[in-house]
């Protein structure tokens, strides 16, 4: 029984793979290496100093998210998976004896996501509280 | 074309659930009473689709989902709870800014259960759980400033979110050794699976998931915490409707698709259900919150009805189903007398913590002559009283265990009913013979509603018991 | 091909894991990524049964479940949230006003 995955030849077809981790393996030692050898160095207390887009920092980086953001993210996974199921329907959609049907499907579908959208919308989550 | 006429009450049910959501956005908070009534007809109208459709069988969706004898009385029990629900809700969310939340997410739970009492495939059966199950977490948390509402959600979060996991993988196994999702091609299919010893181990964690949801005595921790911190009219929905959600669905997997581990699984459900209905009822005993006396109440009754899954006989099955549909109405109706309980308490005094404790129901025959009246006939009916529906469906369950020479489960349960009685004997007497000092109170007229339907159900199931037996027995031949 | 076994394997010790960080982590965030670990065993099961009995139905229930399982951690959160709100924690041992 061959399943989906067709993979005959398991072992060369992993020759590519134990290249990669050869290499993989290798590169950071010897970068790190040749770094420490070849750049020049200069030291000052600036250059120690944590990197927040060039200005001067404030504050602690181990900083609580304000808690709306949350929201944001919730919504953005719930709309992102409702994608999840345009896989299925794109793979069949071809076929002929079904493709009204599932449009029509489909538009319904979509509609309740609008709707899902209209609702957080009009329920003001999208909006920036502080 | 498939014919779509067999799906129109849950079709109707959908189209209300969003209507009112939408309808709901546009309204002032005050103007959003209408939701309630509109939520209320939405679920009648669905429910005479489902009457009207009796004795009609069919397959829709490549045979996914099923239409029968079965799935319409579950239906029918599901309705009938989300219809009582949604009209004691008319006052409990009366100014409340959320109202169209409250009712759609109501709604799409009962769709939930419909769905499940429906469902003759694995893939529809667990989403149409979830969507039931993610809907009354919610439900469970409404009054989101509520440290009490919010405990008693996450706690049944956690559990059900576990109890989704743990199914999810047991049906992963099934899956895997039969090659099919659909119920009956699992039964077909089932010497690959007797053959391996994923049976076992599906059979246990199907036990585990469903034993959740049906609170199944070592699964019950949750039950008590949620029934007690939701609001009343949510711990109806979940006790009179997620619980039998949950009992569908274990008969559609145990009995349809995995009778051939019937040896395994007897013997796992008559330890569970002696358990359940003793440790329920003694538990229930000591308890001084109301809610939580009706929560133990509720774990021992689904004690009662797993004996169902011992004794194995058509008459039994029809037991268990018929006490389904009782315990819907007494259960929802004694939840709604509850919360009519609660909105006086919180109306006289805005910030009692324990606005369901039992002191509060003194005297209450005389300060709600109605409220306490149903209570009094649904307690009687949860212990068990001739002339009610709990004596009908208890007495055909009792009767087809003896008569399958189970005897000594027979007494067991017997002598559970008589233990029941005491506890809902001092709730009849704190509100009958003990004095209090509060003033008569107008009663609130969408919960007196509510429950004078749910008083009649009992009491007409109780007096003439013949046709909804016999359709009990139809129902119960779907399965055996 | 790889055998199954080492794919029921993987499952059974994500599994467990997540099981296991259930039963022991109190913070509530924690445990409900324990439960996202035991929903994903159960679709790595349904994937590779799926390929191995060449049927499809398995890869379709795992995309019905991913889906589901995003939905309960919206609703998860959400909860927790509302928690986080009124308590200022979401430690669940500390949230006992419910016993007995």
């Amino acid at each position: 029984m061959s399943g989906i995955i067709d993979v005959s030849n398991i072992i060369y077809s992993y020759i590519p793979v134990a290249i990669i981790l050869v290499v993989a393996f290798l590169m950071p030692p010897v970068t790190m290496f040749l770094v420490k050898q070849l750049s020049p160095r200069s030291k000052s207390p600036v250059k120690y100093e944590t990197y927040e887009a060039g200005s001067v920092p404030t504050g602690s980086a181990r900083i609580q998210f304000n808690v709306e953001y949350y929201l944001y993210a919730i919504a953005f996974v719930l709309f992102d998976i409702e994608v999840l199921f345009l896989y299925p329907w794109a793979t069949i959609f071809r076929e002929p004896s079904i493709t009204i049907i599932a449009t029509i499907e489909m538009l319904i579908f979509i509609f309740v996501v609008l709707f899902g959208y209209l609702y957080l919308i009009k329920k003001e989550a999208l909006k920036w509280q502080k | 074309m498939i014919n779509l006429t067999l799906l129109a009450p849950e079709l109707t049910l959908i189209g209300t659930g969003l209507a009112v959501l939408l309808i709901g956005l546009f309204l002032g908070t005050n103007a959003k009473k209408i939701l309630g009534y509109l939520a209320s007809l939405g679920v009648l109208v669905s429910l005479v689709l489902v009457l009207m459709s009796l004795g009609r069988e069919d397959m829709l969706f490549n045979d996914t989902l099923s239409f029968d004898a079965l799935s319409q009385f579950f239906k029918l029990v599901f309705l009938s709870v989300a219809l009582l629900v949604s009209i004691a809700s008319i006052k409990y969310t009366e100014g409340n800014s959320h109202t169209e939340e409250f009712y759609s997410l109501m709604i799409f739970a009962t769709a939930g259960m419909m769905f499940v009492a429906s469902a003759n495939d694995l893939i529809v059966l667990f989403v149409a759980f979830e969507l039931a199950s993610l809907a009354t977490y919610a439900l469970a948390g409404f009054e989101k400033k509520n440290p009490i509402s919010l405990e008693a959600s996450i706690k049944y979060f956690m559990i059900g979110s576990l109890s989704a996991a743990l199914m999810l993988f047991g049906i992963s196994f099934i899956y895997g050794a039969t090659g099919t999702t659909s119920i009956p091609g699992v039964a077909e299919n089932i010497d690959l699976l007797l053959g391996s010893p994923m049976g076992l181990l599906s059979a246990v964690l199907m036990i585990a998931g469903l034993g959740f949801k049906i609170a199944l005595v070592p699964f019950h921790m949750w039950a008590p915490d949620t029934y007690q911190g939701s609001p009343s009219v949510v711990s109806s929905l979940l006790a009179a409707g997620s619980k039998k959600m949950g009992f569908v669905a274990a008969f559609k997997v145990f009995m349809i698709a995995l009778i051939a581990l019937q040896a395994e699984w007897t013997t796992a459900f008559a330890v569970l259900a002696v358990i359940t209905m003793t440790l329920g009822n003694v538990v229930a005993l000591s308890q001084t919150s109301v809610k939580r006396m009706l929560a133990y109440s509720s774990v021992a009754q689904a004690g009662y009805i797993a004996m169902a899954f011992v004794v194995m006989s058509k008459t039994a099955l029809a037991g268990a189903i018929l006490y389904a549909l009782s315990h819907g109405f007494m259960k929802a109706g004694a939840f709604i007398a509850t919360a009519a309980v609660v909105y006086m308490v919180l109306s006289e005094k805005k910030d009692s913590e324990t606005p369901d404790d039992i002191d509060n129901f003194r005297g209450l025959g005389r300060r709600m002559p109605v409220t306490a009246l149903c209570m009094t006939i649904f307690l009687f009916a949860l212990a068990g009283i001739p002339l009610t529906a709990g004596y009908m469906s208890k007495f055909v369950l009792f009767a087809s265990t003896i008569e399958a020479g189970l005897v000594w489960l027979a007494v067991i349960a017997i002598l559970n009913s008589a233990i029941s009685l005491f506890y809902y004997a001092k709730v009849v007497k704190y509100m009958y013979f003990l004095p209090s000092d509060g003033e008569k109170i107008t009663e609130p007229i969408p919960y007196t509603f509510a429950m004078l339907i749910a008083v009649i159900f009992v009491l007409v199931i109780g007096f003439w018991s013949e046709p909804f037996l016999y359709w009990a027995m139809e129902a119960a031949k779907v399965l055996i | 091909m790889i055998p199954l076994f080492y794919y029921l394997a993987l499952s059974a010790i994500v599994f467990s894991i997540g099981l296991f960080g259930f039963m022991t982590q109190r913070n509530g965030i924690r445990m409900l990524m324990c439960v996202e670990l035991m929903l994903n065993a159960a679709n790595i099961n349904l994937v590779a049964f799926s390929s191995y009995n060449g049927d499809l139905t398995g890869q379709v229930f795992a995309l019905f479940s991913i889906s589901l399982a995003a939905a309960e951690a919206a609703i998860g959160f959400a909860i927790l949230m509302s928690i986080y709100r009124v308590r200022d924690m979401i430690n669940l041992d500390k949230i006992n006003v419910l016993r007995w």
